[in-house]
């Protein structure tokens, strides 16, 4: 193997349909047994040079690129995607819409059967990839059964499963809690020992605090900055968030662990809530309450309590036992969506009108309020000049922000936010932490589930712990 | 498809079998278009689906069969000269049940892998293989994204009781529609984009982890379905004076 599994040199690539390359001339080294960190803004084109290094950039997504591209010493270009897919590793953002079968088995010997291996040694590389990474119990399941982040690992074992020289990582944390982070960190930290070559585009950095050897920061499709774990790591704060970059530290919030002030606007109460999906209770008995002009953060291990818990408070899941009351006096789960708002995990669910101006009116009309708030709305946000364009166009810190809007002009005095910062860089984290404090401001309720540490330690007044 | 480990499960079945099978049944539904022998033709497609531990499908596929039957034949009682041309075009609808149903049983009971190397096995091209299994692999994604598009509907108070529909179509449309087709696009692409960086456009052999294998119980029930449904082909033919 040569000594640079990762090899790129001013390397500039433009999609077919855009105006300006995503990336320019960028160099970047990785060697074997090496971790590199990308990061930067949204947009910034980080993505784009995982891309390149697994060719779907200029193969699937078709663009011009020029520079030079090698992985193992061989050029990118000259090899067919196949060929490609022995020697990289591809983990991608949505564990969902990643896996090919339905099944977890198939899924992670999927590469091998299409690369041809034969029977016997596609066994015994089964075999092996189960034992070295642990999830001989996700084996043999169906992916609808299973967790995000268990799904990832899944996703990790059939990139695994190739024996590639290099893993190339897309946002990989997204959709994941802190528990599957860790498992992640854990499998890159394999990887490397195997001697392969590892490189991440993230947003969130501190599951790759142990694990990364070098950070770069790609701004505007060019590299920023380039330290090594101990130099990124000894970055004042200031530097590193003017180039939109977030901390290697996950800051603590246990100030935020304090019970409520007990105020008489209390804008929502659950009482004895139960609630559950075929399989069994997701929620048992819970009480929780929260007042106008609070933002409070729910955190938790992973499972589908927390975000049964919001959809039975916003009327989308009826609950089996309980009570849900808004100031005082119980709602029934179909007058829940008057009285409390939801901002998904994925807002695209939540937009479909064909301007953004739409949207917000449609808003504006159900909480009764002119379309002059609407309009100075958006201004505020610094949407004014999307106002006309289709929803689908914008870029996800800006549609989340559309959302955010629709929640103020609608006329519920509680917003929910479920995992609201996945995906998001350090600007617009900032910007939606400041957001969220401005509902509390308006008097609203505001409840986020998340674990995000640097987002609730910016956004909330307390943090509530969910078992 | 298939996601379960086959444990218990009445029999498993290589894909071939039930491929075979889907096919005779698709050609004998041609022939036995009416009523009777259509239901003949259904009765055993709901047999083998027990036979394959599909129960609960065969139940749920037997109550639109008589939903469908009744409706038509309300219709024709009802009101004779427009109900027979109602009954003409559910017909082809009702008729087609039996190749529905036994495709509904190869998706669930198959798994994806199992199912590329059986059809590879019959030497179909890659060109229709591939986009076959992911259009099969997409329907479970599709409804669940369709759930959260109608709960994010719900949100904005869109309507779906029957006096919202009525009022507000459009909005129900457009609520529904746009999402969803823009999540399907996005979500095609990333099943492409996982399957190309894991090596699917290799031309050439491509090697499957289980590999299949005709059981006994595969023979005989392809044998013993094909004969019955070539029977009943037959015997609705000769009851129709087809043949002499």
């Amino acid at each position: 193997m040569e000594r640079l599994a990762i090899d790129l040199k001013g390397v500039t690539f433009k999609y077919k349909n855009a105006d300006e390359p995503s990336v320019c001339d960028v160099s970047l080294e990785v060697s074997a047994g090496e971790c590199v960190v990308l990061t930067g803004a949204s947009g910034c084109g980080k993505t784009t040079l995982t891309r390149i290094v697994n060719g779907l950039a200029y193969d699937f997504y078709e663009g011009d690129l020029s520079g030079s591209a090698r992985v193992c010493g061989r050029d990118v270009t000259e090899m067919p995607s196949w060929e490609r897919a022995r020697v990289v590793g591809s983990v991608f953002q949505n564990p969902r819409t990643q896996f090919f079968n339905l099944d977890t088995t198939g899924e992670v010997v999927f590469g091998m059967e299409n690369l041809g291996v034969s029977h016997d040694d596609m066994h015994s590389r089964y075999d092996r990839v189960v034992e070295e990474l642990g999830i001989r119990g996700l084996m043999d399941r169906g992916i609808f059964q299973l967790s995000g982040g268990q799904k990832q690992a899944v996703a990790f074992a059939s990139a695994w499963a190739n024996t590639p020289a290099a893993y190339v990582l897309d946002e990989p944390s997204s959709n994941l809690d802190i528990p599957s982070m860790r498992r992640l960190a854990s499998f890159v930290a394999k990887a490397k020992k195997e001697g392969a070559a590892v490189l991440v585009a993230e947003h969130r950095l501190f599951w790759l605090a142990d694990v990364a050897d070098r950070f770069v920061c790609i701004r505007d499709g060019r590299v920023a900055g380039s330290w090594s774990a101990d130099e990124f790591a000894r970055l004042g704060a200031d530097f590193r968030e003017r180039l939109g970059m977030r901390s290697l530290e996950q800051p603590s919030c246990a100030h935020l662990d304090k019970a409520s002030t007990a105020s008489a606007s209390c804008a929502c109460e659950v009482r004895g809530l139960s609630a559950g999906y075929g399989g069994g209770l997701a929620l048992d008995q819970v009480n929780f309450s929260f007042d106008k002009g609070e933002v409070v953060g729910i955190v938790g291990e992973n499972g589908r309590g927390k975000s049964t818990l919001l959809r039975c408070i916003c009327g989308l899941h009826r609950e089996v036992s309980g009570q849900v009351l808004f100031e005082n006096s119980p709602v029934d789960a179909k007058r829940r969506p008057e009285k409390a708002f939801l901002v998904m995990q994925d807002v695209d669910y939540q937009l479909f009108r064909t301007s953004v101006m739409a949207e917000l009116a449609a808003a504006a009309r159900r909480g009764n309020r002119e379309l002059e708030e609407a309009r100075a709305l958006l201004e505020e946000l610094g949407l004014e000049r999307f106002s006309d364009r289709h929803p689908a166009s914008l870029s996800g810190g800006q549609k989340q922000r559309v959302v955010c809007a629709m929640a103020a002009l609608s006329p519920c005095d509680v917003v929910l936010l479920d995992e609201p910062t996945s995906g998001l860089d350090f600007v617009n984290m900032v910007r939606l932490a400041s957001l969220v404090r401005r509902f509390a401001s308006e008097g609203r309720a505001v409840v986020v589930v998340s674990h995000d540490a640097e987002f609730l330690s910016r956004a909330c007044d307390r943090v509530v712990r969910f078992e | 498809m298939s996601d379960k480990a086959d444990s218990r499960l009445a029999l498993r079945l290589d894909p071939r079998t039930k491929i075979i099978l889907l096919v005779v049944f698709g050609i004998c539904a041609c022939f036995c278009r009416d009523a009777a022998w259509g239901s003949v033709l259904f009765a055993l497609a709901l047999l083998f689906s027990c036979i394959t531990g599909e129960a609960r499908l065969a139940v749920k596929f037997l109550v639109g069969y008589v939903a469908v039957l009744v409706f038509v034949t309300l219709a024709v009682t009802v009101n004779p000269e427009i109900g027979t041309r109602i009954a003409l075009i559910f017909q082809s609808f009702r008729a087609a049940f039996p190749p529905f149903l036994m495709a509904a049983i190869l998706i669930m009971t198959t798994k994806t892998g199992d199912l590329v190397a059986a059809l590879y096995a019959f030497r179909v091209p890659r060109l229709l293989v591939i986009p076959l299994a992911v259009g099969i692999r997409f329907f479970p994604t599709l409804v669940e994204e369709f759930r959260c598009v109608v709960d994010a509907a719900r949100l904005q108070g869109v309507s779906f009781s029957p006096a919202g529909v009525v009022r507000h179509p459009s909005t129900i449309c457009e609520s529904l529609i746009v999402p969803t087709v823009l999540r399907s696009a996005k979500i095609a692409e990333e099943l492409a984009a996982a399957a190309v960086t894991r090596g699917i456009e290799k031309p050439g052999e491509r090697t499957s982890f289980n590999e299949l294998a005709l059981s006994r119980a595969d023979i005989a029930l392809l044998l013993c379905f094909s004969a019955a449904c070539v029977a009943v082909s037959v015997a609705c033919s000769i009851a129709k004076g087809g043949w002499a």
